[in-house]
């Protein structure tokens, strides 16, 4: 056991690192501005989450 | 919000993957001008997340509304996802057993590190690919400068005003072979 544990080879990749891959420039802007509206309805949540927080019987 | 970063950075990064560390992508949900920004930055990058990262920022969260929130924003196809079927799986294995007795062996004299089992198989994954991978991430610290080589850092203004460092590295093959070399003649003498 203590041999094969040892002898560990090193692995590398000989193909692309992704199986769908876009880049940014090709994305269209809805999908940026989705995610823009994701952002701000995730602070909502958080800053709603605060206001719970700080008076418990709300 | 302010974020500078480190000059030829465009240059440092061209034709790279960028993959993403989770306290990265989490700075990127919590504020949409940073976001767009990181766009900017990366104009011409595939950007990926890792399985085990995207199970990093998915996790812990339990509010139900923003588990749905943090899903959707993951899943657009803005990030590609890194491939992990079974037999790259037992790859990455492979070689985050190997980085973990390399970690043990260069830092025997400075006490105890601690490198958690996704940091070890995303560490995996740059070293798999270490030709077109790059890492942006928050935490250095989990990505030490005997194997890993700083190319690039983004600068990104807190709420409270102070500058959190995310620093883009890769993965250096020259540095993993001197340190694997050491690592073999030790394990000669030992056996």
């Amino acid at each position: 056991m203590a041999s094969l544990i040892s002898n560990i080879k090193p692995h590398y990749s000989d193909e692309g690192a992704t199986s769908k891959v876009k880049k940014v420039d090709n994305l269209n802007s809805g999908t940026i501005s989705e995610m823009v509206g994701i952002i701000k309805k995730n602070k909502k949540i958080l800053e709603e989450l605060a206001r719970t927080d700080e008076n418990p019987h709300k | 919000m302010k974020i500078l970063t480190s000059s030829k950075i465009a240059s440092a990064t061209e034709n790279k993957y960028i993959f993403f560390d989770n306290d990265f992508l989490s700075e990127l949900f919590h504020d949409e001008e940073v976001f767009k920004e990181v766009l900017n930055i990366f104009p011409n990058n595939p950007l990926v997340v890792d399985p085990l990262t995207k199970f990093e920022f998915l996790r812990s969260v339990f509010l139900p509304s923003q588990t749905n929130l943090k899903k959707a924003f993951i899943e657009k196809d803005i990030f590609a996802p890194a491939t992990l079927y079974q037999e790259i799986f037992k790859k990455l294995q492979d070689n985050a057993l190997l980085l973990s007795k390399i970690y043990a062996h260069q830092d025997r004299n400075r006490g105890t590190a601690k490198y958690s089992f996704v940091d070890l198989f995303l560490a995996a994954r740059l070293m798999f690919q270490y030709n077109i991978a790059l890492l942006v991430t928050g935490n250095k610290k989990d990505f030490p400068s005997y194997l890993f080589e700083v190319i690039g850092v983004i600068n990104i203004e807190q709420a409270d005003g102070i500058m959190k460092p995310y620093t883009v590295l890769r993965f250096n093959n020259d540095k993993f072979k001197k340190c694997n070399d050491e690592l073999t003649s030790l394990q000669k003498k030992n056996s």
